[in-house]
């Protein structure tokens, strides 16, 4: 018992530690069951961070799917759409692929923002951020 | 002596005018040559891009045609079904078990090339650089995709020098709107403007431009499904940004009705609870309840109240859940201030 808990404290305080010293981005995937949301994922990037990059891979066989990436300034860097419906709602015969990356070296520093907009989209999307 | 097949090309669409009186529908044709490695399917796709909004998307509304690679990568397209005038179109090729509508944007595996094209004229795509990678691609033929080339540097070279200082950011931004400006001014090709303008982005941009976006929106514009979402989006800033007085008044007569409504709810419940709080009604509980509210005042605990009334303590529990949402209380201590309010 004691062996156990001394295990879990020791873990728990090495990823503390790994924390501290890094911001960790794990890779996230979205398991897209077919609703409708629009979420927004924030990344920090500090001043003086020399590098940043991100991959989005995503797909669908049911309902649209938007992707974007906006630097703190409100740009719009990089990001891909998926329809697998046309603008009736009917459904197309096909399933729709994504991916989109990208790298920066001397990135803008801030809140990066990666939104996501799901319009009744049935897939999957993972998200990897290198910081 | 016949005439070339480029020949018979330019002057098919006048021939057909002239006997048929119109030719809505033009066979255009696009070659060109890629090398794909045995990673990639042997095929070229061929897009048509409606609205700009589409540009990054994946769709299989999208495909008019494909095409095979031979084995010295060259590709044709011919006999084209395309409508007329210069619009944006979107080769694109696939990893082998990729689903057809797929896009791949940045790195290596950048899948897809955009171009204008006119369906009387001949479009010719090669690599710029020899290798393999498709965002090399270019197309050498037409004197619009130089144009489009320019303007796309334009926005690679704003986007990558966006760094420095807030004072540098916003030099960099001014000079950036105003040659997109001044090319969509300048085009003689509508897409070319309209190309200027989305990049412009109205919708984040309107304030700093409302009277060239305002002029913009008065011009006429032949092709509808590019040029009516950023109208339709300038206009709306339009509406938003215009009566900036009465918005104000309007947003501080919200605030103030909320404020009111806000203060109401409040004093409402206040009312109730000091209400319910004078006149807690003990009528409604019946006799054995009674007796545990007796025993609950005199501080006993739920344990002594069942050893007083010789019943089992989930009984006593459950007469202590009846008077706590009969009396509307959720402790012994309000019940106790209740009782000595009273």
């Amino acid at each position: 018992m004691k062996i156990s808990v001394l295990f879990i404290g020791l873990l728990f305080f090495s990823q503390l530690a790994i924390g501290m010293v890094k911001k960790n981005y794990p890779d996230t995937i979205f398991d897209l069951s077919g609703s409708s949301f629009e979420k927004e994922y924030i990344v920090d990037v500090d001043p003086g961070q020399d590098r940043f990059g991100f991959s989005l891979k995503g797909k669908i066989t049911k309902g649209n799917l938007k992707v974007d990436v906006l630097d703190p300034d409100g740009n719009r860097r990089c990001g891909f759409g998926l329809k697998t419906t046309d603008e009736n709602g009917k459904q197309l015969d096909a399933q729709a692929k994504g991916v989109g990356e990208d790298f920066y070296d001397d990135p803008i520093p801030g809140k990066w923002k990666i939104r996501i907009t799901s319009s009744k989209a049935k897939g999957y999307l993972k998200m990897s951020i290198k910081n | 002596m016949g005439l070339s097949l480029p020949l018979f090309r330019k002057f098919c669409p006048v021939l057909c005018s002239i006997f048929f009186g119109a030719y809505p529908c033009f066979a255009g044709s696009i070659s060109g040559k890629i090398m794909l490695d045995s990673t990639w399917e042997q095929k070229v796709f061929l897009s048509y891009i409606s609205q700009f909004s589409d540009l990054n998307v994946a769709s299989e509304q999208f495909l008019i045609s494909e095409t095979k690679v031979a084995e010295n990568g060259e590709f044709h397209f011919e006999d084209l079904d395309l409508n007329e005038g210069w619009r944006v179109y979107r080769l694109h090729c696939i990893k082998r078990g990729d689903p057809i509508s797929t896009i791949f944007i940045g790195g290596r595996e950048h899948n897809h090339f955009h171009f204008l094209f006119n369906p009387s004229a001949e479009a010719s795509i090669e690599s710029r650089s020899g290798n393999k990678l498709l965002k090399d691609l270019e197309e050498k033929n037409l004197q619009a995709n130089k144009s489009l080339k320019r303007i796309l540097e334009l926005e690679e070279g704003y986007h990558s020098a966006s760094r420095g200082s807030q004072a540098q950011k916003e030099i960099e931004k001014e000079n950036y709107d105003k040659n997109l400006i001044r090319i969509a001014d300048a085009a003689q090709l509508e897409i070319l403007s309209l190309w200027c303008v989305y990049l412009l982005d109205p919708g984040r941009n309107y304030p700093a431009h409302s009277a060239w976006f305002s002029e913009f929106t008065s011009r006429d514009f032949d092709l509808v499904s590019y040029s009516k979402p950023i109208i339709d989006d300038i206009r709306s800033r339009e509406l938003l940004d215009g009566p900036i007085e009465n918005e104000r008044t309007a947003s501080w007569l919200v605030v103030i009705t909320t404020t009111i409504i806000s203060l109401g709810i409040i004093f409402y419940f206040a009312m109730a609870g000091r209400s319910k709080s004078k006149k807690p009604d003990l009528g409604s509980l019946t006799v054995q309840e009674r007796k545990v509210f007796e025993l609950i005042i005199q501080g006993k605990s739920n344990k002594e109240i069942s050893q007083a009334l010789h019943v089992e303590l989930s009984t006593v529990k459950s007469h202590v859940n009846s008077i706590f949402g009969k009396l509307a209380v959720d402790s012994r201590a309000t019940l106790m201030h209740l009782w000595l309010d009273n």
